[in-house]
């Protein structure tokens, strides 16, 4: 058995929409990565980095708490599962039980602390919360496994539920994208999922999931819908010009790009997340 | 392209609601089979009015309090009136930000509600029901004045506000003006505009008759008198994202669709309010 490489590091950046304060941006995302190999199906030795994008829907009470919560869990399903994507149906069922867990007790703690505040739940609240959270998730794994002759093998697999994506670049230049293949396919009504939604055979029909091998130098993106659709218009992301180099970004050059792009018309203004993983 | 400015905070919408408090409206209020029901024209329309406040306050409710997207005035005319039908704490208030406008029912009522109850029936359920604004029925229909006090409300607006999103009056009435031709006040207060367009007027006559309502016109040609042709002429014609919101609630719409409503029933009065209050996308 060789060694396990060196996982990459994933790089998260992001701003909220123009007019809005930070504490406001409904984005989420978490990443993980194991500090011991594991080993797969095929009893070969694996090392994965684990990432999650969320990007809660406005018109929902609380969607930035279940954004975050939803990408924790999310990754926590995804390497407790092993090769998930085999299962999907356990996978999804091991999540949202996870996450419905979770938002039942974060719903308890915020409604106590709340009333604690002398601020309890005003009427108009009341039907928000009924109604439950609502978000995307995008959950990605990228793996290194060690083959036989020692070489190191990398992959990404993904699922999706909404309009957050996934790209893989290659020399700077998109490869390929999930699930959202061209800009015209964005909606205003995206899939989501909502925290009071148990239905987990739904979601499975729903959910979306893909796989692609990588390549020594290749990049992984988990964008939001505002970016993810710059990234695939054509004469910005989806062009021949090269893209931004997102690597040498701080969250203060990434949130000046982002105004700057606003500022020219050319992207939404809307809450932006990227996570970036270089192999 | 008109009507596009984004709704934000920093560049909210602004509602005004011109309500007719005349006598005539304490008459009931025909139900579209032809019926009567028990409610007055004028409690049919407070409850619209303040279950679209409701809504209003729910869509815009975040973590911290409902955001300020919007500022609505409710401003009632009857006999010797035209002013602010809000009452309560907004008493006497014109434009008032959706955040104060939530936190300030005058009283919350409990009513009952029949829901679904999972299995086919329905079961009774008490719901809350904040109020702002009672129906009041007196002497005339000023409306030349109401929409000159509309057009003071709007021109302080678009001078405070010159690129949002133009200000939208929605008139309630249930008869013809009783202080003149109301045209050249509509004219006037169409006449102010943002950068994002003219502001918008919409018309809804409340159903004298019981006849069938006739929503959302693009030509005359069906209305059956020249009061309805007048309202008609008064009313805007519905920016893009109204007409594809009524289109996706089952409306024949065009691109000369205007913001009318004729001999509106209870249904009509709902949809009129919706359709009429329906925001592009809030940042």
């Amino acid at each position: 058995m060789g060694d396990i490489p060196a996982l990459p590091r994933a790089q998260w950046l992001w701003t909220q929409k123009s007019g809005s304060s930070e504490r406001e941006c409904e984005d989420a995302a978490y990443c993980w990565q194991s500090d011991e190999a594991g080993v797969d199906s095929a009893g070969r030795a694996v090392a994965s980095l684990y990432a999650s994008v969320s990007d809660g829907a406005s018109e929902s009470l609380l969607a930035r708490d279940w954004a975050m919560l939803l990408t924790a869990d999310a990754v926590e399903s995804m390497r407790l599962a092993g090769d998930w994507w085999e299962e999907l149906g356990t996978f999804v069922r091991d999540l949202m039980e996870r996450a419905a867990l979770h938002w039942d007790a974060f719903l308890a703690r915020y409604q106590a602390e709340r009333a604690a505040q002398g601020r309890p739940i005003a009427w108009y609240e009341q039907p928000g919360l009924e109604k439950g959270a609502f978000a995307t998730v995008l959950g990605a794994e990228i793996r290194a496994t060690v083959l036989e002759d020692g070489t190191t093998r990398w992959s990404w697999h993904a699922f999706a539920l909404g309009d957050t994506c996934l790209f893989q670049l290659r020399d700077g230049r998109l490869l390929d994208s999930f699930p959202v293949r061209t800009v015209e396919e964005f909606g205003i009504t995206p899939q989501l999922l909502g925290s009071r939604n148990h239905d987990a055979r739904l979601v499975a029909e729903r959910l979306r999931v893909a796989h692609g091998e990588l390549m020594e130098g290749d990049e992984l993106l988990l964008a939001t819908d505002a970016l993810a659709a710059w990234l695939l218009t054509p004469g910005e992301g989806g062009g021949s010009a090269a893209l931004p180099a997102f690597g040498a970004f701080d969250r203060q050059d990434f949130a000046e790009w982002v105004d700057d792009q606003r500022g020219r018309a050319r992207m939404r203004n809307d809450d932006v997340t990227l996570v970036r993983a270089r192999v | 392209m008109p009507y596009t400015a984004e709704i934000s905070r920093t560049n909210p919408g602004c509602f005004i609601f011109l309500v007719d408090q005349s006598a005539s409206m304490s008459d009931p209020m025909e139900s579209g089979e032809g019926g009567g029901t028990a409610q007055s024209r004028a409690e049919v329309v407070s409850n619209a009015i303040n279950r679209l406040l409701t809504e209003l306050s729910v869509k815009c409710a975040k973590e911290e309090g409902v955001r300020d997207y919007f500022h609505v005035a409710v401003i009632g005319y009857g006999h010797n009136r035209v002013g602010s039908a809000y009452q309560g704490v907004l008493a006497g208030r014109d434009l008032v930000p959706l955040s104060e406008v939530a936190n300030n029912p005058a009283r919350v009522e409990s009513r009952t509600k029949k829901v679904s109850d999972g299995a086919g029936g329905l079961v009774e359920t008490t719901v809350q029901f904040p109020v702002w604004m009672d129906p009041v029925t007196n002497g005339g229909t000023p409306m030349t004045r109401a929409l000159g006090y509309a057009n003071t409300l709007v021109g302080h607006w678009v001078d405070m506000h010159p690129g949002g999103f133009p200000p939208i009056v929605l008139n309630l009435t249930d008869g013809e003006s009783t202080d003149g031709d109301p045209t050249s006040a509509a004219i006037g207060l169409a006449s102010h505009a943002t950068a994002d367009g003219p502001v918008l007027l919409f018309n809804l006559h409340v159903s004298g008759s019981g006849g069938a309502p006739i929503t959302f016109p693009d030509s005359e040609e069906q209305l059956p008198d020249t009061y309805a042709k007048l309202l008609f002429q008064m009313s805007s014609v519905l920016p893009g994202h109204m007409r594809s919101y009524a289109a996706s609630q089952g409306h024949r719409v065009s691109d000369t669709t205007r913001g009318f409503v004729y001999n509106a029933d209870i249904v009509s009065i709902v949809e009129f309010l919706d359709i009429g209050t329906r925001a592009t996308e809030l940042r």
